[in-house]
């Protein structure tokens, strides 16, 4: 796992390009095959991609985070940006769509999040922050079933967007 | 997507915005928020097109060109906002003290430098 330890604004003024992208750009995402992983001490955020091409991917711990499993002590926003794909929590197998998010960890259990591939080739790209109370799960498990609301087509935004 | 009005969440905050065509800005105008830090992941943007993604101080901004697939860092004081050469995709994704999406502080476009 990568570790980044984010500059103050003081010496961020003093940077150059090169510094400034070795502190602040993450490049080197969705590697076909491979788990990324890039913990960025300011919120003490992990941000990574996972893409799996011929066979799963498991999210592990690491050394870094001293746990037992990487979701222990941790929530996962997971956002497919690639073809279909499946990821499974805690045993349970979901499918996500391009665009579609989920979330897990915390108070989930024990849950391990794997990826597996389809022949469309996902790319999940995801972000995990440390939790601070009880969470609520809010997706769906996997079933040929209409799609949950949250996963409807987006909205495109207007011309000069504020997010 | 992941935030209080959608898919619940303890601290993080995640979802994408997607650039119609013709448009090629996003966060402007631009703001800071002292309680979350925030990532932004471009996608969805031609081969030969780049973002060119702003940072800092609203009064010591800096650039980083980004492409498709990368993602730029944003700590609590500084700006994030962007400018593309195409419309494109972009994920977004905080965690901090709260989840409060008022809860930042607009930048003046006569206080950018």
């Amino acid at each position: 796992m990568e570790t980044r330890y984010a500059p103050d604004p003081v010496r961020f003024e003093r940077m150059n390009t090169a510094e400034i992208r070795q502190h602040f750009l993450i490049d080197d995402l969705f590697a076909p095959g491979q788990v990324k992983l890039v913990y960025w001490h300011t919120d003490r955020m992990i941000i990574g991609s996972i893409t799996p091409t011929t066979a799963p991917l498991t999210l592990e711990a690491g050394q870094e985070l001293r746990a037992n499993y990487f979701a222990e002590r941790r929530e996962i926003g997971v956002i497919n940006l690639g073809g279909e794909g499946q990821i499974k929590v805690d045993g349970v197998t979901y499918s996500l769509a391009k665009r579609t998010p989920c979330i897990s960890g915390g108070a989930a259990g024990r849950s391990s999040l794997a990826a597996w591939p389809l022949p469309t080739r996902p790319d999940f790209t995801w972000s995990a922050c440390p939790p601070t109370r009880l969470i609520r799960s809010n997706w769906r498990k996997r079933r040929p079933s209409k799609q949950p609301p949250w996963a409807a087509r987006p909205r495109p935004t207007n011309a000069n967007s504020t997010r | 997507m992941i935030h209080p009005e959608g898919i619940q969440s303890c601290q993080l905050v995640m979802g994408f915005t997607e650039l119609a065509e013709g448009s090629i800005w996003n966060t402007m105008p631009a703001h800071t928020h002292e309680r979350r830090s925030e990532v932004y992941l471009y996608f969805d943007l031609a081969p030969d097109a780049v973002v060119f993604h702003l940072l800092g101080q609203p009064a010591e901004t800096r650039h980083i060109v980004v492409r498709s697939g990368q993602a730029a860092l944003s700590p609590s004081w500084s700006i994030h906002s962007g400018a593309g050469t195409r419309n494109y995709t972009f994920v977004w994704a905080m965690g901090g003290e709260n989840q409060a999406f008022s809860d930042m502080d607009g930048v003046k476009m006569e206080e950018l430098l």
